[in-house]
């Protein structure tokens, strides 16, 4: 039984994933204390409103890579985010991508989560503990294992398909690595590595080393994605 | 050569990362740094699941066996061996052009005991020859799919794809009854012999128009004719060969010759006619008239291997051809080139040859209509009653399958008008 046979297969697939990035948009407006801040709801409606949409009027809702669309959409991010809606802007973004089973679904997944949880306005990050960190870290985790398992499945429906004690298998890693790393945030001492190179974490000069390790990262994303694609499929 | 690729997504993550260490540079707190540790997570996952392994060795098995009939459907099993943890492994066979990849029916990759990994895809056989399997690229994709490395493994293996048989078509001929040479018949009745055997006593039943009157005056019985057995009707297939018919348009007009050729000399082999074959070029080839299984196995071999030769002018290779070939046969001649200046002379020399000649033209299916199958029709009819040639009486009584004329008059044949589906297994 393929995606394609089944349509409901691919609806309740669809729906557990968009299940998972709302759990990690709901992290966004947690507080520390355990209480839900106020607008928890506004990321389920972004992300029913393309549900909504294609039941009324189908694939012409598919997002195209046209002026109108692109216009349309950078209008929805910014305004959206000048006005404190986040979670709304992610949960309407990927609710559209994954509708419509587009290949940047997980990329969007994970940009939508961090900027959710993230961009939190009025919000200081000053007097950010570690109660905080947990929830941005959890957050993330989440929004990582709805990535994996959505493209799992864009795998599968384009014929590959991807054994579900593997897909568990690596979100389980990445669970574990996530909670061992926040766990013993202290004992790994990451400042000593920092230290190693005559820097000081706070200080300006391991400001500069972090920089310099992004620009570092990116320069090496850019130089192994100038190779060329590899083909998804056997040819025909 | 071992390859190692990145995907796009790399880069939207390491954009991410960049933008959660920029925002906790920012506010000079590590909080939303943390948001890192899951990718960090993913990407340590991928570099260590792109680290494991690859197969070392491969085969391959079909499912129908390595030979083929055209337009079969056949699973491919594929095994790799040497692969450790097969989950996240997927094999790109480079499949050769005679075989189509059915895309909706691929299987995962699986563990099959020990180190293997197997997965199965189908293909359909679309074009006759012998097809060779060469590598399969086996690919470990990582988490994300953010790193993907493959290596060739070598696999060959060789597929023949039979001609289209005429029993698996369910198509019938039905050949000339055996008559004396240029004697045209209205019957389809099996005839007595034309050669003179012996004498022998009357016996009821014999027919009236053989008794011997002399004979059975002079010996005061009533003595009959013996005639031996009717030769079978004999036939040469001349397929027009040459480049330029495999050129013919943008469409493989060729191979719908040759798979003419194929039903029709598997029909007639079938209904116990002798049949041969001649492939019209530059360098023409000939299978004499035989009969029976080995003559079948004969004309598939040669159908199999053949191939467009070089250029020459039809009337000129017909010429060179025939006199190569007994003369007591029945010639079909198949051509795509109906308008071909030098036909009518290559007619003219098989009917001065054989005194029955039969042109096919495979048909258009690409052209919507029948207009283009129509003119090819009139040209060939046009030039055949130029010619006078007979044509073969009662050779394709398919009746709706194909396009047919009255007996009387001459025939041509369109492919494009017989069903390929309608096949019996």
């Amino acid at each position: 039984m393929t995606q394609d046979e089944d349509p409901w297969l691919a609806r309740s697939l669809r729906a557990g994933t968009g299940l998972l990035f709302y759990g990690s948009l709901m992290m966004a407006d947690l507080v520390p204390d355990g209480r839900l801040d106020a607008p928890w709801l506004l990321g389920a409606v972004g992300l029913l409103i393309p549900v909504a949409t294609v039941a009324l009027w189908g694939h012409r809702t598919r997002p195209k890579n046209e002026a109108a669309w692109w216009i349309l959409g950078l209008l929805a991010v910014v305004g959206l985010t000048a006005i404190g809606q986040v979670p709304l802007m992610a949960g309407l973004l990927v609710g559209f991508f994954l509708v419509h089973d587009l290949q940047l679904t997980p990329s969007v997944m994970l940009g939508g989560a961090m900027a959710a949880l993230l961009i939190q306005p009025g919000y200081d990050w000053l007097d950010a503990r570690q109660a905080e960190a947990w929830l941005v870290a959890f957050g993330m985790l989440l929004a990582t294992a709805a990535a994996i398992l959505e493209r799992d499945r864009l795998a599968w429906r384009d014929g590959r398909p991807v054994s579900p004690m593997w897909t568990g298998g690596r979100v389980a890693f990445v669970a574990l690595w996530t909670l061992a790393i926040v766990q013993y945030r202290e004992q790994i001492e990451a400042g000593r590595v920092f230290a190693l190179f005559g820097a000081e974490v706070t200080g300006f000069a391991g400001q500069m080393l972090l920089l310099a390790i992004i620009l570092a990262a990116l320069v090496l994303a850019g130089y192994l994605f100038r190779t060329r694609k590899p083909p998804e499929q056997a040819p025909a | 050569v071992i390859r190692l690729t990145a995907s796009r997504r790399l880069l939207h993550v390491g954009v991410l990362m960049g933008a959660a260490a920029a925002a906790a540079l920012a506010f000079e707190t590590w909080v939303p740094a943390v948001a890192l540790v899951p990718l960090a997570g993913v990407l340590v996952l991928a570099i260590l699941e792109v680290l494991l392994p690859l197969p070392v060795t491969a085969s391959r098995s079909l499912e129908l066996g390595d030979r083929l009939l055209a337009n079969d459907t056949t699973r491919v099993d594929l095994v790799m061996e040497g692969a450790v943890a097969p989950f996240n492994l997927w094999a790109e066979d480079g499949i050769p052009e005679g075989l189509h990849l059915l895309k909706t029916t691929t299987q995962p990759v699986s563990p099959a005991g020990g180190a293997n990994a197997t997965t199965s895809y189908r293909v359909l056989a679309r074009r006759r020859g012998e097809h060779d399997f060469d590598v399969v690229r086996a690919h470990r994709t990582s988490a994300l799919g953010l790193l993907d490395r493959s290596v060739e493994v070598p696999a060959p293996m060789r597929v023949t794809v039979l001609p289209p048989s005429a029993r698996h078509l369910a198509v019938r001929v039905r050949p000339r009854p055996p008559t004396g040479q240029g004697v045209p018949t209205r019957s389809m009745r099996r005839g007595p012999g034309d050669e003179f055997f012996a004498l022998r006593q009357y016996q009821p039943g014999d027919t009236i128009s053989d008794v011997n009157w002399k004979a059975s005056a002079r010996l005061n019985r009533i003595i009959t004719n013996e005639f031996l057995p009717d030769e079978p009707p004999r036939y040469l297939i001349y397929v027009d060969a040459r480049a330029s018919g495999a050129e013919h348009g943008e469409h493989d007009v060729f191979e719908r010759s040759l798979t003419l050729a194929a039903i029709l000399s598997d029909a007639l082999l079938d209904a116990r006619a002798h049949v041969g074959m001649v492939l019209l070029s530059f360098h023409s080839q000939f299978v004499v008239p035989g009969g029976g299984f080995m003559q079948a196995r004969r004309l598939q071999r040669m159908l199999i291997d053949s191939k467009p030769g070089y250029e020459a002018s039809i009337s000129q290779l017909v010429l060179a051809g025939v006199a190569h070939l007994p003369a007591r046969a029945e010639a079909i001649l198949i051509t795509a080139n109906v308008y071909d200046p030098t036909l009518s002379q290559a007619v003219s020399f098989l009917r001065a040859r054989h005194g029955r000649v039969l042109v096919l033209a495979p048909g258009f299916p690409e052209v919507e209509g029948d207009d283009l199958d129509a003119a090819a029709a009139r040209a060939a009819s046009a030039l055949l009653n130029a010619e006078q040639a007979a044509a073969l009486a009662g050779i394709l009584p398919y009746a709706d399958r194909v396009a047919q004329w009255p007996p009387a008059e001459p025939i041509s044949v369109t492919l494009a008008r017989l069903d390929m589906s309608g096949r019996v297994r």
